[in-house]
Parts: structure tokens; C-alpha cells; sequence
């Protein structure tokens, strides 16, 4: 029992937190936890209303890190979840259109899965290392072909890395 | 490759034959492996013994036989995989397979030629009379937490720099903790006048390397020749299905390999930082266990969705297979029962997030220094995968591994007086292409 204690003790401190997903209270970080967390694990999920994280520590720091830190890479669902708060990043990603599109179909419509939410969130935390690095997009789009057998309809992005 | 002749045991060893003779005869015909860096093929009348050490750094290969098996150091054992001889042999093309599911990575026993196996990390394989028995040890993971103890790591790790410094040696920067810590060392040793430090740039990469390696050098007070690299060229055969790797992000021998060759340092004892402190991916790990806790079954599945080089989304799914190609579910799923078999084999070690955090780091170092034990020109030493170094990194409480969302604390712990410079820049990885595969030249 001891060494679960400090275990859980000393997670918070070793834990580094660099993206955050807000969500606006108890049972939507739940949902979130329960759905999607699974397919994207590099975030600490974060409730507006202070329920989660549960481990206090961790709860005390992310909040702190809210505040004060600018690096963060912060994504929101439910822009009420930031109403209250006074976020020190700039670097958010908001995905209630996104969802609204899905939800309440525009012309466009973007049909989104818990994986496909996953991914988008995955490629808003990696911006900033590929904005900074190398990558091979360019190779990549102009002389291989979609790996998927399906994916044909994605045949039309290779013009946008001509 | 050395060979001694003891009794009527003929052996060859690469690396640091880790105690006596006598004591290493005595030791592994009671099943006890002798712990250090070093591979060993060991053979008599009509037995053999074959060694690997804790990473499989020295890997060796034998050919498998049930019938008429008359031994033959040259030809059924070898640490070179090319040096086998292949006749009548057929192509597995399950391993294939497999490596290309993960991204050049393979965590089964499977190899490239059915009847050919490799001796796994930390193993002895027996064989006798044609039939091969294998021994398997767990000696990384120990059963409990080791005591801080950081100025005993750093006066056995400086002892062993000093025991294996040559007069001429070569050191690579990258800008990162391991190769700065290294330099850090070197310096403070007084040996940098028998050390060439070489740093590789890209025009193409837009990665901030070159800085931080230009402030850590400064810092440290050594000077550091770079080396344009745009193409590291082939270093293997395509046609020997060997790895090659479209861009060097993790694995950088190849790029290494062709700035030495560029400037003649192949008489050079050539020192990498691989593979550190131990911490792979730790920042998900930590996250995870953060928020659900110990999950072996999922933690498992985390480990076969992100090795390799495709580094795929960090999942804790199986669901990756679906955008896997090619896939088998089968194999997935016996990679994921080898993680979590992994895991279960360190149960007895009481911090669980270190379970976690090394469950992949015997897998992910053999297939990191595959290539650079495969190298006959130039000889490489990887200093931090010593015994007792990465041992003691691996079984310190967790909590003294971090600091202040940073990783590698060890270093800081361990040399305070080195410059923080490595820990101000994210690990980027200097991304030269080691060969095109689009490119038809």
C-alpha cells in the first residue's frame, strides 16, 4: 500500500505537461477519457471544473501550468471550458466547429470518430516540431501512392505538395 | 574478433571478455551468464555455447540443424549475418513481413532465412548433438529499487571512459543529453586531445542541431568539426534485404558511418551515446499511468503501436492494425503478448513506473545497434549500455529520472556542474535522408 502511495505521490512531479485537453466538467472528461484518450495518450485530460486529473498533485500543477505556462499546447472542447480561466498559451486548438459540422451538417461536413479526433489533436501537439524540422512530405506525396487500397479519394492532396 | 583456446574449449568473443577464462567456461557450463558488454561463441567436440549480453549488442547467429549436426565455428555460427553460408536455404518471408508491419523493427525470434536464428538479447544457447537449448535471463530489471548513489555512477562511469579511451577516438554531437554528457566527461577527464568531436548538419534540415551543438561546445570548451551529410548513401545491400532507412531520425549509424569515411577516421575508435539512460518515449508513459494507472494489456499495446520507425499515434489500441500495411493480426497480437509478457517478468521489481518505462528498451536497443555491430571497418563503443551503468539507471526510483518536466535527470544528478544547454532545446533529430528509395540512381 505504501509503495502505491508514493508512487502516486511522486507521478505528479515527474510528469511532464506539455498538451492539455480541457473539457467543461466531471462527466465530459470522463466521456473523453473513456473514448478517445485511448487512441492519443500524450495529453493530460483536464476538466474546467477542476475534477480532473484526479490525482491532486497533478490537478495543482496542470492548473499552475494553465496559468503560467505559454508553451502549452491547449486543446478545448467546449469553449465554455475556458470561460473562467485565464489562460497564459496562445497555442489552442478549438474543435467545436469541427464538431458542430458533424453534428449539425453544413454544406461540408465533416463526419469525425473518436479516432479521427484523436489524430486531429495528435497533429495540432506536432506543429511545432515540424514547423522547426525536417520532414519528406514532398517525396512523399510526389512519388509514392496512397498505401491504403481504399484511399483513392485521397488522390487530389498530392497537387497541394507539387 | 578475438579467439582464444582454453582447455578444449576454442573461443571467439567480440567486446569485453567480462571476467577469466577459467571463470567464463565454469560459469556458462552452469548455465550462469558472466555480465558485461561482449557476444561469445564457445565451442568443443560436439557442443557449443553461444552468448549475448544484456542489449544483444554482439549478435550472433547459427544455423540450425536436426540432423547431422557437426560442428563448425565458421559455419554454423557466426556474428556477422553475411558470413553464414545460405545455400538450400529459404527465405522467411514472415520476417519480412513482420519488419515491415513495425517499421523496420522485429520483436519476435523470427530472422531473415528459415533455419538461420539469432541469439537473443541476454541468452545462452546451448546446442548438442544437433539440438539447441536456450537460457534466458532477466538480469536488467532487478528485484528491487537501487539506492542513490549518484557519485559511485559517476566514479565508475568516468573509470570506464578512462579504461577504454584509445589515442585516437572519435565523438559525435547531436546536441542531445547523451553525446553533451559524453563531451561533459571527456573534458573533464582531460582526454579531448585524443578525441576528434564531429558534429553532422543537413542543408536540408531546418532542425536548430548546429546551434545547440555550437553553445554545448562553447560551453564545455572543445572545438567540433561539422560535417555537411545530404545523403548518407547506401551502407548495405538492397539486395541482402538489409535495413535501410529513408530518413535517419533515431537510427543514425549509416550518416556516421559515411561522415568517418569522408574524413578517413576509420583507425578511429568511434564512441556513440546510444543508448543512454534507458528512457524511450517516457513522456507517454508517464502520462498514461498519471491519469489510468498500471495497465499491462494496454501498456503492451502501446509498445507495438510505437515502435519502429513509423512511430504511428500513441495509442493504447489495437486499432492501429487497421491502417497497418502490411498486417496480420496474428503477429500484432503475438507482439503484444511479448510486451506483456515483458512486463510480467519484471513484476517483481516494486517501481512500477520503471516496469513500464524499460519494458521496451531491450527490444529497441538490439534493433538501435544492429548496425553498428555489423560495421568490420571502423569499431564503435556505445559507453552508457555498460553493465553497470545502464543497470543502475534502470533500477533508481523513478523519481529522481525527471525534473522539472525534463528527462535524463540522471546526467544532471550525476555531473551538476554541467552546462543545462542539452535540456533547453525538444529532441528534434537531425533528419538526413540515409537513401532515397524513390531516387532511381
Amino acid at each position: 500500500m505504501q509503495k502505491v502511495d508514493l508512487e502516486y505521490q511522486h507521478i505528479a512531479n515527474i510528469t511532464p505537461i506539455k498538451n492539455i485537453v480541457i473539457c467543461k466538467n466531471k462527466e465530459s472528461t470522463e466521456y473523453f477519457l473513456e473514448n478517445v484518450y485511448q487512441h492519443f495518450i500524450d495529453c493530460i485530460v483536464v476538466s474546467a471544473d477542476k475534477t480532473y486529473p484526479l490525482n491532486p498533485s497533478l490537478n495543482s500543477k496542470v492548473f499552475d501550468a494553465l496559468e503560467n505556462d505559454n508553451t502549452l499546447n491547449l486543446i478545448v472542447i467546449n469553449a465554455d471550458s475556458i470561460n473562467n480561466l485565464n489562460i497564459k498559451t496562445q497555442k489552442i486548438l478549438l474543435l467545436d466547429d469541427i464538431f458542430l459540422s458533424a453534428w449539425r451538417p453544413l454544406p461540408y461536413r465533416l463526419k469525425i470518430t473518436p479516432q479521427e479526433t484523436a489524430l486531429l489533436i495528435s497533429s495540432f501537439c506536432k506543429q511545432t516540431p515540424q514547423i522547426k524540422g525536417e520532414t519528406n512530405v514532398t517525396e512523399i506525396f510526389n512519388k509514392q501512392k496512397p498505401s491504403r487500397v481504399d484511399d483513392e479519394q485521397s488522390n487530389w492532396i498530392k497537387g497541394l505538395f507539387v | 574478433m578475438i579467439e582464444i583456446e582454453y582447455k578444449n574449449w576454442n573461443i571467439k568473443y567480440r567486446g569485453n571478455f567480462p571476467c577469466s577464462t577459467e571463470q567464463f567456461v565454469s560459469d556458462i557450463e552452469q548455465g550462469k551468464k558472466p555480465q558485461g558488454v561482449y557476444g561469445a561463441i564457445c565451442s568443443r567436440d560436439d557442443e557449443m555455447f553461444l552468448v549475448t549480453d544484456h542489449f544483444g549488442s554482439y549478435p550472433i547467429w547459427y544455423k540450425s540443424q536436426q540432423e547431422n549436426f557437426l560442428i563448425s565455428v565458421n559455419q554454423q555460427a557466426s556474428f556477422y549475418f553475411y558470413d553464414l553460408p545460405k545455400q538450400n536455404l529459404s527465405r522467411n518471408e514472415q520476417f519480412f513481413f513482420e519488419r515491415d508491419m513495425l517499421g523496420g523493427f522485429t520483436v519476435s525470434n523470427r530472422t531473415q532465412y528459415n533455419d538461420i536464428k539469432r541469439v537473443q538479447p541476454d541468452c545462452i544457447v546451448h546446442i548438442k548433438n544437433g539440438v539447441d537449448s536456450i537460457k534466458q535471463f532477466q538480469s536488467l530489471m532487478n528485484d528491487k529499487i537501487t539506492t542513490e548513489n549518484f557519485v559511485e555512477l559517476r566514479d565508475n562511469f568516468e573509470k570506464y571512459i578512462i579504461d577504454k579511451c584509445s589515442d585516437k577516438n572519435v565523438l559525435f554531437l547531436s546536441g542531445g543529453k547523451d553525446s553533451a554528457t559524453l563531451a561533459h566527461i571527456i573534458k573533464k577527464l582531460n582526454l579531448q586531445d585524443k578525441f576528434k568531436f564531429i558534429s553532422l548538419w543537413s542543408a536540408k534540415s531546418k532542425t536548430n542541431e548546429k546551434e545547440a551543438v555550437t553553445r554545448i561546445a562553447e560551453a564545455i570548451g572543445i572545438e567540433v568539426q561539422f560535417v555537411q551529410i545530404e545523403y548518407s548513401g547506401k551502407i548495405f545491400d538492397q539486395k541482402t534485404n538489409e535495413q535501410l532507412f529513408d530518413f535517419w531520425i533515431e537510427n543514425s549509424y549509416s550518416a556516421k558511418k559515411k561522415a568517418i569515411q569522408i574524413l578517413g577516421l576509420q583507425d578511429h575508435l568511434c564512441w556513440s551515446g546510444e543508448v543512454g539512460v534507458g528512457n524511450m518515449q517516457s513522456r507517454f508513459v508517464l502520462q498514461y499511468f498519471a491519469q489510468k494507472g498500471y495497465n499491462i494489456e494496454d501498456m503492451a499495446k502501446f509498445h507495438v503501436n510505437i515502435c519502429g520507425s513509423y512511430r504511428r499515434l500513441c495509442s493504447v489500441t489495437s486499432e492501429p492494425l487497421a491502417y497497418m500495411n502490411p498486417v496480420s493480426p496474428d503477429i500484432y497480437q503475438e507482439c503484444v503478448d511479448y510486451f506483456k509478457n515483458q512486463l510480467e517478468t519484471f513484476e517483481e521489481h516494486p517501481d512500477r513506473i520503471n516496469r513500464l518505462l524499460f519494458c521496451r528498451l531491450k527490444d529497441e536497443s538490439c534493433f538501435r545497434l544492429y548496425p553498428y555491430s555489423q560495421d568490420r571497418e571502423i569499431e564503435w563503443i556505445h559507453p552508457y549500455i555498460e553493465y553497470n551503468f545502464i543497470n543502475t539507471c534502470i533500477n533508481l526510483p523513478s523519481s529522481v529520472k525527471f525534473y522539472n518536466n525534463k528527462d535524463k535527470n540522471i546526467y544532471r544528478a550525476s555531473w551538476p556542474e554541467m552546462t543545462n544547454i542539452p535540456w533547453e532545446y525538444a529532441k528534434s533529430g537531425l533528419g538526413i535522408p540515409a537513401h532515397s528509395k524513390y531516387n532511381t540512381d
